[in-house]
């Protein structure tokens, strides 16, 4: 049997395919791991107090103001 | 969603398992990702004005007046997006993940199938209704032209319009994305226009006297109700923010435009459906574009929203049959068959479109139960656990040995959180019932739901010594030399 799935040209391209598939993935691993958070664009304290004020603060602020 | 997406995408549905695209789950390199910060905000922009904006508005005109209704929407959905983004984004745009894999840390590799049942419920759920609205529109296109129109066209519509999506995502997504760059900038147009009718023929003044559609006796508890479906709309977001974050290329694009579009921008969308549901009186809003646009304008852009949601309903079906790659069972399974799956839950909607359809504010506010306690484990995974470093190579190994594989794949101190969650919100809003609990005057369900899972969750994992699974990736000096043993793609 599992010869005959050795030389099943079908198994053996699925087969191939999935090899391919799981170097790409461990290559992009590699690529992304080695990536230093400062290649990705920073999101700093000033980031959070503008998504926080705007997002949360100032929201709650109008819910308060205009509850019944 | 670009053209390119889709059709690098449809050339390899036919091939199973093996959407290894920018729509598959490979992590994406920088230089792959599309969205710098104009094309990040402008799809966010095409997502946020989608056709269900206009059943979120007119869920929360049954509640509450115009004034009340805009601060509900507004505010409820920043927080939403907020709460479900900041986990989210930041971790897929770290890593280039989409979100069900950034999950794994958090809930284990088998654990996830719990975040993707919500998931599948959420974009099944929401075909439904956006369907039983293509029903609804053909009937009333139908009735504005003085045909016979009978009940039984809503559930034919329904029955059609899964039908057009099955065709659309098995044989030609290339005109998914085709009819997408032309229905978007389209529902921006009508929503334009329908803000200029309103507010031209009726006038604010009209719009903002005009009653709540089916409130209750308690004015505080209707406005609490309101702001859950606000929240809750904003949550239901989380489907997308993996998906759209994971394309951009710096921190900042994966947060501001989601807030600002999907947040901010979707929710000034949804208020056209809650003003045209105040002045027209009824919360369908296929009724009201012929009240409120005339006979001609009016069944042209019911006819654009009836097409806006058989898009939409083929672009959820499509996002569900990708995530349900992440079963094992059903990674070699054919895409139309995947597809024709995925339409069997959406079936009642043909025999009980008004039955289903009313049951939709209880649904979005059930998005709330699903996504809520999700979003705060999260929160407490990423940023309190882990210090935002997650072990990519973990993410994609099924070994026992993995370090997101916990105990038999299933992280418990999670779903127990999650669980926890859902006994809270249905605790404080019981969505079915429309029941509050006092403690909901002072803070949201959701707001509940999300914090107490996240701070139960941050606390068991501490307690049960999980800290050496939270070592943070290995440095870049030195570079990994393990190889993964049982890669999950």
């Amino acid at each position: 049997m599992s010869n005959q799935l050795g030389t099943d040209p079908d198994t053996s391209t699925e087969q191939a395919d999935r090899a391919r598939l799981v170097a790409d993935l461990e290559h992009r691993i590699d690529q992304l791991e080695a990536l230093d958070d400062s290649d990705l664009g920073s999101f700093t304290t000033l980031d959070w107090f503008f998504c926080i004020t705007g997002a949360v603060v100032l929201p709650v602020i109008a819910l308060w103001l205009f509850a019944p | 969603m670009s053209a390119e997406d889709f059709d690098s995408t449809a050339n390899q549905l036919d091939s199973p398992g093996r959407e290894d695209s920018a729509f598959g789950r490979m992590p994406l390199l920088i230089k792959e990702r599309e969205y710098g910060t104009a094309s990040a905000h402008t799809t966010c922009f095409a997502y946020s004005i989608a056709t269900w904006c206009f059943l979120t508005g007119s869920f929360v005109a049954e509640l509450v007046g115009a004034v009340e209704g805009i601060v509900c929407l507004i505010a409820g959905n920043l927080i939403g997006i907020f709460i479900t983004t900041m986990a989210l984004g930041l971790g897929c745009q770290r890593y280039g993940i989409e979100q069900m894999d950034c999950c794994k840390p958090a809930f284990g590799q088998r654990g996830i199938k719990i975040p993707l049942l919500f998931y599948l419920i959420n974009m099944l759920g929401w075909s439904g209704l956006l369907l039983v609205m293509f029903g609804n529109g053909i009937k009333n296109i139908l009735g504005a032209l003085e045909l016979p129109s009978g009940d039984w066209v809503v559930g034919g519509g329904v029955a059609l319009g899964l039908g057009l999506s099955f065709l659309i995502v098995t044989r030609g997504v290339h005109l998914l994305s085709l009819s997408n760059s032309i229905i978007a900038p389209g529902i921006g147009l009508l929503i334009v226009f329908m803000f200029y009718k309103l507010f031209h023929d009726f006038g604010w003044e009209a719009i903002a006297a005009a009653p709540p559609l089916d409130p209750g006796p308690n004015p505080t508890t209707n406005y609490v109700i309101a702001l859950e479906l606000g929240i809750a709309s904003g949550i239901s977001w989380w489907g997308g923010v993996g998906f759209l974050a994971r394309n951009t290329r710096s921190q900042r694009n994966a947060i501001y435009p989601e807030i600002i579009q999907l947040g901010l921008v979707g929710s000034i969308a949804c208020c056209i459906g809650l003003f045209s549901a105040l002045v027209v009186g009824t919360n369908d809003p296929t009724e009201w574009m012929v009240p409120v646009g005339g006979v001609v304008l009016g069944i042209i852009a019911l006819t654009f929203v009836a097409l806006a949601n058989v898009t939409s309903t083929a672009v959820s079906l499509f996002a569900s049959g990708l995530a349900m790659r992440h079963v094992k069972r059903f990674r070699a399974t054919r895409w139309w068959q995947l597809m024709l799956l995925l339409i069997v839950p959406c079936i009642p909607f043909v025999f009980w479109p008004h039955e289903l359809f009313d049951m939709g504010d209880a649904f979005l506010a059930y998005n709330g139960t699903m996504y809520a306690p999700i979003s705060g484990i999260l929160l407490a995974d990423f940023f309190f656990l882990r210090k935002q470093k997650l072990n990519l190579r973990a993410l994609f190994e099924d070994d026992p040995s993995g370090e997101y594989y916990f105990h038999r794949g299933f992280n418990w101190v999670a779903l127990g959180s999650l669980v926890l969650g859902q006994i809270v919100y249905i605790t404080m809003y019981n969505p079915i019932s429309g029941e509050i609990h006092p403690l909901s005057q002072y803070i949201p369900a959701s707001v509940a739901s999300s914090a107490l899972p996240a701070l139960v969750y941050g606390i068991g994992m501490r307690i049960l010594g999980r800290r050496e699974k939270m070592r943070p990736q290995p440095s870049s000096e030195e570079p990994s030399t393990n190889r993964l043993i049982s890669p999950n793609v």
